[in-house]
């Protein structure tokens, strides 16, 4: 489904190639065709599922190309960029500013979710970093006896909070919350109390969990967890360099990745114009132009052209 | 399917963000360094007396690739000087840009050293600075270019932090009295200092040819380069004002030193050269990106245009052995300072200025350029 006169030309040839392409007996949902037709295989999700209609119907908007498949929930948008999913739709019904405000909080809660246990790495295995004395003494002290090094004990923790968020997605609501109740507070306490992680892990850990579902897309998050591991392990090594060089690999893997040749990272490398509906939330009448990293053929959205 | 990456698709935003990123990249941490050296609390003053040196070096460059009508780097070398000759310069360029890039890798990881990694060997660290370096010059001039779009931002984030935490410790009597003509100033050394933080500028032969407003292009080498004067005026001042005449004379990292005076009790960061440093070194990776991506450029063309991907699996080892090779700080920085440093500014002076002569000249009785 699309717009004839506002579709990006290219990316819907694109897609129609891709889908013309496959071979295959049977394309069960719409999760197997988004794997099917895919730029790449990566770690980010390069195509849009919903299953709500106005996300769909905003994603035509601007350009995009609306993929149904049969008996599935869910429709594919494409093409799509990263800063796509740390909107929610949400945010539209609420004051612009309260909507930037919550776009801004998925940001920094991005940056903590990536960050955080390595951040706690440093600040306990290479030396005082640039915080105060008295919060280094603090550290310290809450890890004197634990027999594991930090990234150990960072690792049991992310292994043990990844079966956790497992066994809560796959269980029916009403045990999930009993699982969380118990996984979280009882074993996180009783781990503590036995000396085999400190209390400030248990602190990052929940701040890291809790910031990592700040985003809203299940498929984001996933990777998020794996990019953080990779952080932890090459942090452990270099220290704060870790931290930086792998944000930079990130930061290069990101520039390279396409969906259905638009570049994914747009408009993180800004763009003011795209600010406007990307990573801030402008007032409606500000809005009159598409977003321009989707190439829309008709650009305006309101007012004369 | 490739949409954007068609020819012209830099512009202008694009552009003076990679000449700021190249050129500052390198300037950031020397300038207040070497030109106290020579002219110690006077060296603020030097940028604005070397700004037309620097605008007509950068001027003559441009001025070249105009007149050979935005072609690429090696057809104007070719062009110019014959096959044998263009070839030779080529490499010579590219050769003392990897060279330059080395030492500086050096120089920078050296200073990290002091901060992130006292146990880790030096060498596992340039390894993996270089392979990342590696990583995005294999992605190709419009992945580095917006990846220098998106290192301008943290440059003015660094500007503005290093400016307004050394305002709390400056104090403006030190820059008094203002006396360029005094006798213990090296005139020839703080000028020659002063026009070096142009260098980087060489990325110009790679972007030029790709970028969408060509007629303006001038117009944005004169704004990044006001951009940078101003920028390394500003960080020179409030360094100086910070610093004592003996700590100038002393230390060798001056804005890191003028940082560590920083004290803000109480908050949750203290040491304010730590985080500056991290800022430093992804935009200092940023310029060394596009240096060896120019390195690549060059060879991709006289190797037979052999992919930038293969190239550059062959520069990385170099590069890393450039950087990795013992010696002691103080080595590398004589160097890069005393050798790679001249030689680069007489690259830039002798080839700009023999291509625009040479295009003038074969113009005048008559062949099509």
């Amino acid at each position: 489904m699309y717009i004839d006169d506002i579709v990006n030309k290219d990316a819907l040839n694109e897609v129609r190639e891709k889908i013309q392409n496959i071979n295959i007996d049977s394309v069960i949902n719409s999760s197997v065709l988004s794997s099917l037709i895919e730029d790449e295989q990566s770690i980010f999700p390069l195509i849009q599922p919903t299953e709500r209609p106005d996300i769909a119907v905003s994603g035509i908007l601007e350009g995009r190309i609306v993929i149904v498949v049969d008996n599935s929930p869910y429709v594919l948008i494409a093409p799509v960029v990263l800063s796509q999913f740390f909107q929610s739709t949400d945010d539209n019904s609420q004051k612009p500013i309260f909507g930037t405000f919550m776009r801004m909080q998925r940001m920094l809660g991005l940056i903590i979710a990536l960050t955080a246990p390595a951040f706690y790495i440093i600040l306990s295995s290479y030396s005082g970093f640039c915080i105060p004395d008295k919060l280094a003494y603090v550290l310290a002290s809450t890890r004197e006896g634990i027999p594991f090094s930090s990234l150990g004990e960072v690792l049991l923790m992310e292994i043990a909070i990844s079966f956790l968020i497992e066994a809560i997605v796959r269980m029916p609501k009403t045990i999930g919350s009993s699982i969380s109740i118990v996984g979280g507070l009882i074993i996180g306490q009783a781990a503590v109390s036995a000396g085999i992680v400190s209390l400030i892990m248990i602190i990052v850990v929940a701040i890291t969990t809790i910031s990592t579902f700040t985003i809203p897309n299940y498929d984001i998050t996933v990777a998020i967890r794996i990019l953080r591991l990779i952080i932890i392990i090459l942090t452990s090594f270099i220290g704060v360099l870790g931290i930086l060089f792998s944000l930079l690999v990130i930061c290069g893997y990101l520039l390279k990745l396409k969906s259905f040749g638009i570049y994914y990272f747009y408009p993180f490398d800004y763009s003011r114009e795209d600010y406007k509906n990307s990573l801030i939330r402008s007032s409606f009448n500000k809005i009159t132009k598409r977003p321009s990293y989707y190439r829309a053929e008709d650009k305006v959205r309101q007012g004369s052209k | 399917m490739k949409i954007i990456n068609n020819k012209n698709y830099i512009d202008n935003r694009d552009f003076f963000a990679t000449i700021i990123v190249c050129i500052a990249g390198t300037a950031i941490y020397k300038y207040v360094s070497e030109a106290a050296e020579s002219s110690a609390q006077n060296s603020y003053l030097f940028p604005i007396f070397t700004f037309p040196i620097i605008l007509l070096i950068a001027y003559i460059m441009y001025k070249g690739i105009e007149k050979n009508n935005f072609i690429e780097i090696d057809e104007i070398f070719i062009n110019t000087f014959g096959k044998n000759i263009g070839i030779i310069f080529l490499l010579v360029f590219a050769i003392s840009s990897l060279l330059t890039a080395g030492f500086e890798i050096r120089m920078l990881l050296d200073i990290s050293h002091l901060y992130f990694y006292k146990r880790t060997n030096i060498k596992l660290i340039i390894l993996i600075f270089v392979l990342i370096c590696q990583y995005f010059v294999r992605g190709g001039l419009e992945v580095v270019v917006r990846f220098n779009r998106l290192v301008l931002s943290l440059i003015i984030i660094i500007y503005v932090i290093c400016f307004l935490l050394l305002l709390t410790t400056s104090k403006f009597e030190n820059l008094l009295p203002i006396i360029p003509f005094a006798k213990n100033v090296d005139y020839i050394g703080a000028s020659k200092t002063s026009i070096s933080i142009i260098i980087g500028i060489e990325i110009l032969y790679i972007v030029m040819p790709n970028i969408k407003n060509k007629d303006n292009s001038f117009k944005i080498i004169k704004k990044s380069i006001i951009f940078e004067t101003i920028f390394v005026i500003s960080i020179s001042i409030v360094t100086i004002a910070t610093l004592s005449q003996y700590q100038l004379n002393t230390y060798l990292y001056l804005l890191n030193a003028a940082l560590e005076t920083v004290s803000l009790t109480n908050e949750l960061i203290e040491s304010w050269g730590v985080i500056t440093q991290v800022i430093i070194v992804i935009f200092k990776a940023a310029s060394t990106i596009n240096i060896i991506y120019f390195v690549c450029f060059i060879l991709s063309k006289i190797f037979k245009k052999m992919p930038i991907e293969i190239i550059s699996s062959f520069v990385s080892p170099i590069l890393f052995i450039i950087a990795a090779f013992d010696r002691d700080v103080l080595t590398n920085i004589y160097i890069y300072e005393n050798i790679l440093v001249k030689f680069q500014l007489v690259l830039y002076i002798v080839i700009p200025v023999s291509i625009l002569m040479l295009v003038n000249k074969k113009r005048r009785k008559g062949v099509k350029v």
